[in-house]
């Protein structure tokens, strides 16, 4: 089907309206703050911004209740992320074991370029683990680029503790526990 | 294709009667009898029909290659036979078809074999429910270890789970728990927990390995695989378990922890490590080669490979691997060169050389197009050319006893004798005698032969292409950087005499090229023959001129090679 | 390997009598269709449990409870309790289908005029033999009878078949693999006061997906028709149970008679 376009009215082709229907919000803040006496900058960084509760800064690692690791190298972060700003090298046959019991795989080395990372969230959001997070960092700086690739303890130390179901303690619980079952091996 | 090439091996079998079934509704005509997994013909099964049909049955525990074991029941389907009447004929609907009872129970179609007229139902509610009921109970036990399994990715379990799956469990009991990170043997890992036990592995290893080596302890939910107590799990087949087990339950120490199967690049390519050739995929990431699994090919390897060829490709990315095309200077200093250098000053050298002056010793290990280059130099010069042979125990199933994997090649386009290596000891006694002046050498320490490091000091120009260092190497006047079969396509023709192509998986370090780029070149600058710039173009005309390969393409040759006489 | 034979007792019983009396003698003891004889495993709540060798069909289920030649009714009560009364009977094998007391049949039966006629039957009435049976939904089996009394908890005695199912299993296919233990753990918790009201249809949905020809043999059936049929039957007793449970749990109190570390001995005491 073919829609037809309305010929422009008079006011349309002087885009005049328009751009100033497009400005609206500024000229009003512009014009509050020049005569209304109500600032809407601040002096950063002396000023720091209060950081919305629901805002996606940078991801980091984190590590459970009990302060393990508890990313496990499946590398969903490193498949899911767009602009590709994470490198997993797994730890392979004879990598050093997970620091979690029962868990027998963690990252060798995790690293972020966050002059990659557009923080979009997909790690957190596929992460299986519940390991990765976006906290509330937003204003990473660095003097050189490889200062602005995080490896796997840098991430881990600022990411802190996040609590939560422990699946792998949860399994080796419930191992022990079969014992008690009368349907026996 | 031509009368001396054919795609099959046997001749053609006599023609199989054919009968009609329905499959969803469809109808179609599929031979009565049809291979097993040891090739006999025997009645055709419903899963076999519904592959022809194209209509996926989803299953576990059947493997083509394999004997029926029907344990898992994840193929079970409804069908239906022509009602039969009193008088044994087939009851007529009013519309003229032959009316059909619908069997009250399902079956299991990778066990059942067709009957004429037999409409087999894949898509029913009835058919879902139970595909259902089974991936349920298989998952419930399960323990969703998927973010450390190997397996995820290539699993049977996440696959199916997707198509039947639930989006939540229903099961709030303990899961039952069975021995983890089990060594089995120097090369596989088995996860009891993640065993759906199909039996898949005992199978092979005892119907075709034949090394009775795994089985099934416990009962009920409590089954638990395990290798007879006290017997190691380590025939030379043991990696093709892993392949076929559906699940990650077993898996392989190589590729342990190493890389998640969905960042590999899959290569078809040629197994080098025996005459064989089996069928293998290459599974590289960044250029760095991760593992290789079989792929199929009836005519060579059906779906397995042995362990030894599957874990030789660590030396493809060593870390000395040649990477620098380099000459000796006047002075006898090594520089580094490039290949526009290199490659005309030898064919300033070979074109001054006299008739009968040169001597090649070329690779078992090349590829076909290779030899045909260099056979093109030998012709030019006279040369005398030889291989040198690898040999070692092979068994009844995959491994040879020829452990290169185109010696057949080297000896139908007339690189060296069916005896390979009876004319090293001439080469050998050409240069004691100063006959022979330049040696060019693809791909072997001729130190270790009968050419030891005083007769190579003895030549005018040692020409040497390699891709590891070595004695051969160090003494090279040119010195020009290959490839690994994984960084170059090609041909090799395997001991059947089956003509197979591989094609390229990762970039070859630093300045390595392709043997068969530089060859050409090389055969240009000496000979002015051109016209072979591309591996496809290259391989037709060498398939004109070697009576052998005749009537042969590139494209000809398919993903699963073409059998010529040898 | 050599092919090994393991009979039944009841064919070797059987054996003898054909063997006694010749084929077509033998024929003629029992009902039309039905001939021969049985040997019945009368066990549970009766006064005179026991081996009953009976003519098939010659005798109903009523009369194997509470005739003195055979069971000679239900057991009596404990000094000062009312009398027991029947609730269930397992007609043939813990695998049969199980009857409730004072279920009534339609059954096609030879009327006296020789005419098929619709009758219907009180469960204890039931000739006992293999039509009959199979045509009240259930089956004369291994013809082991289990009768239960009032004292019997349904949902405890079914836990008891649902254990033996899951540790005969023999694990070889996938639904009666896992459906026999499944429903063994279910039924183990709702029997330790860890049971929902849901978990009625949550048994019957895993039973419904073992039998039918999913399985390789038929242990599959075996196991599922007793939580089929007493689910069935007794409904409302697993969902009171299961209710019982979560009021107590939402209130925070814990059976003493359920505490962790009796579980073990509670699920094998009977
Ligand atoms: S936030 Fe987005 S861009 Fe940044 S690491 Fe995660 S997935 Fe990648
Ligand atoms: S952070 Fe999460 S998604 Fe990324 S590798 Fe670790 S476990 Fe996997
Ligand atoms: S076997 Fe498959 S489903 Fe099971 S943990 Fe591994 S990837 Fe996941
Ligand atoms: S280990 Fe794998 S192949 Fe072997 S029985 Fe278990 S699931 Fe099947
Ligand atoms: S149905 Fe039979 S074969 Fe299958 S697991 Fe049960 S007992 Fe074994
Ligand atoms: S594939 Fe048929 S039963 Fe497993």
């Amino acid at each position: 089907m073919i829609v037809n376009r309305k010929p422009l009215t008079l006011a349309e082709r002087l885009y005049l309206p328009a751009i100033v229907g497009g400005f609206r919000v500024t000229i009003r803040h512009a014009l509050r703050s020049l005569f209304g006496g109500k600032t809407v900058t601040m002096e950063y960084p002396e000023q720091k911004w209060a950081v919305p509760p629901d805002y996606r800064g940078a991801p980091y690692l984190v590590k459970d209740q009990d302060g393990h690791t508890k990313c496990v190298s499946c590398q969903l972060c490193e498949f899911v992320c767009p602009p590709k700003a994470i490198k997993i090298i797994p730890p392979g046959p004879a990598g050093e074991l997970a620091d979690r019991p029962n868990a027998e795989k963690m990252p060798h080395e995790f690293e972020i370029n966050f002059l990659r990372c557009i923080y979009c969230g997909l790690c957190q959001e596929v992460c299986p683990e519940e390991a990765i997070f976006l906290l509330k960092d937003y204003s990473l700086t660095g003097l050189s680029r490889e200062e602005m690739v995080y490896g796997k303890e840098k991430l881990l130390a600022l990411g802190g503790v996040h609590g939560g179901i422990q699946k792998w303690k949860h399994k080796l619980e419930e191992a022990k526990e079969q014992e008690n079952f009368p349907v026996k091996v | 294709m031509s009368n001396t090439a054919t795609t099959e091996t046997k001749p053609a079998a006599p023609a199989i009667e054919k009968i009609k079934v329905k499959v969803d509704g469809r109808e179609l005509e599929v031979p009565k009898l049809m291979p097993d997994w040891q090739g006999k013909l025997v009645p055709t099964t419903m899963i076999q029909a519904c592959e022809l049909a194209k209509t996926d049955v989803p299953h576990y525990c059947y493997h083509p290659k394999l004997p029926v074991a029907g344990n898992c029941r994840m193929c079970l389907v409804e069908f239906g036979t022509p009602a039969l009447g009193p008088d044994r004929k087939p009851v007529i609907n009013p519309d003229g078809t032959p009316k059909i009872a619908k069997s009250p129970r399902p079956a299991i179609a990778c066990a059942t074999p067709i009957s004429p007229g037999m409409e087999i139902y894949t898509q029913t509610p009835g058919v879902k429910q139970m595909r259902e009921g089974v991936l349920e109970f298989l998952l419930i036990n399960h323990p969703l270890d998927c973010p450390i399994c190997d397996q995820a990715g290539e699993c049977k379990l996440q696959e199916y789970s997707v198509d039947y799956g639930q989006s939540a469990s229903r099961f709030v009991e303990p899961k039952v728990h069975k021995p983890k990170a089990v060594d089995l043997g120097p090369r596989i890992v088995l996860d009891d927990e993640r065993c759906i036990l199909c039996t898949r592995c005992i199978r092979f290893t005892k119907d075709i390995a034949g090394d009775d080596a795994l089985g099934i302890v416990n009962r009920g939910s409590y089954n638990t695989l395990t290798a007879y107590p006290g017997k190691v799990f380590d025939n030379n087949y043991t990696l093709n378990t892993v392949d076929i087990c559906p699940v990650g339950a077993l898996t392989s120490k190589d590729f342990r922890f190493q890389m998640r199967v969905w960042f590999l690049k899959e290569t078809k390519s040629i197994c080098t490590s025996c005459a064989t050739g089996c069928n293998i995929i290459v599974g590289s990431r960044e250029e760095k080669v991760y593992r290789y699994t079989p792929r199929e090919n009836d005519a060579v390897n059906a779906c397995w490979m042995c362990d030894h060829g599957r874990l030789n490709y660590k030396w493809i990315g060593r870390a000395d691997r040649l990477a620098e095309v380099r000459r000796q200077t006047s002075e006898g200093r090594s520089e580094k060169t490039t290949w526009t250098v290199a490659l005309n000053e030898i064919a300033e050298k070979l074109k001054k050389a006299p008739h009968g002056s040169v001597a090649i010793v070329a690779s078992a290990r090349q590829t076909n197009e290779e030899f045909w280059l260099l056979k093109k130099l030998a012709d030019k010069f006279g040369a005398l050319t030889d291989s040198i042979g690898y040999f070692g125990e092979g068994d009844k199933l995959l491994l040879n006893v020829d452990r290169t994997p185109n010696r057949t090649g080297a000896r139908l386009i007339g690189i060296c004798q069916a005896n390979v290596g009876i004319k090293m000891m001439v080469i050998a006694d050409s240069i004691k005698v100063g006959k022979v002046k330049t040696l060019i050498v693809f791909g072997e320490d001729v130190t270790k032969s009968s050419l030891d490091a005083e007769l190579l000091g003895k030549l005018d120009t040692l020409i040497v292409s390699d891709i590891l260092p070595n004695e051969t190497t160090k003494r090279a006047h040119y010195l020009l950087p290959g490839c690994a079969h994984v960084e170059k396509r090609g041909t090799f023709t395997n001991i059947k005499g089956r003509v197979q192509k591989f094609m390229k998986a990762v970039e070859a370090p630093g300045d390595a090229r392709p043997e068969w780029e530089f060859l050409h070149d090389l055969v240009y600058n000496v000979t002015g023959q051109d016209g072979f710039l591309t591996i496809e173009g290259l391989f037709n005309e060498m398939a004109k001129d070697v009576p052998a390969f005749n009537g042969l393409t590139w494209a000809g040759l398919g993903d699963t090679g073409v059998t010529v006489p040898t | 390997m050599c092919p090994t034979i393991v009979n039944n007792v009841e064919t070797l019983c059987d054996v003898k009598h054909i063997v006694a009396l010749g084929g077509a003698e033998y024929a003629k003891l029992g009902t039309p269709n039905n001939t021969g004889t049985r040997i019945v495993s009368l066990s549970g709540h009766v006064k005179r449990p026991g081996y009953y060798e009976i003519e098939t069909g010659k005798v109903t289920i009523g009369q194997l409870i509470n005739d003195p030649a055979f069971g000679g009714g239900l057991r009596e009560p404990e000094p000062g309790r009312p009398p027991r009364k029947l609730k269930a009977v397992i007609p043939g094998g813990s695998s049969a289908k199980v009857f409730k007391a004072g279920e009534k049949f339609k059954l096609k039966r030879k009327g006296p005029d020789g005419q098929m006629v619709e009758q219907e039957m009180d469960m204890l009435d039931l000739p006992y033999d293999f039509d009959s049976l199979i045509a009240a939904g259930s089956m004369s089996g291994s013809s082991a009878i289990i009768v239960m009394d009032d004292s019997v908890d349904i949902v405890e005695a079914l836990a008891n078949i649902a254990e033996f199912y899951a540790h005969e299993s023999c694990g070889q296919c996938t639904p009666c693999r896992e459906g026999s233990l499944w429903m063994s753990k279910a039924l183990h918790r709702l029997t330790h006061g860890e049971g929902r009201a849901s978990d009625a249809d949550y048994l019957v949905k895993i039973a419904d997906n073992i039998p039918g020809g999913r399985t390789i043999c038929a242990f599959g059936e075996a196991c599922s028709w007793p939580v089929q049929s007493f689910v069935a039957k007794f409904k409302d007793e697993f969902i009171a149970k299961g209710k019982a449970d979560e009021e107590r749990r939402a209130q925070g109190k814990i059976d003493p008679d359920t505490t962790p570390s009796q579980q073990h001995e509670s699920a094998t005491a009977h």
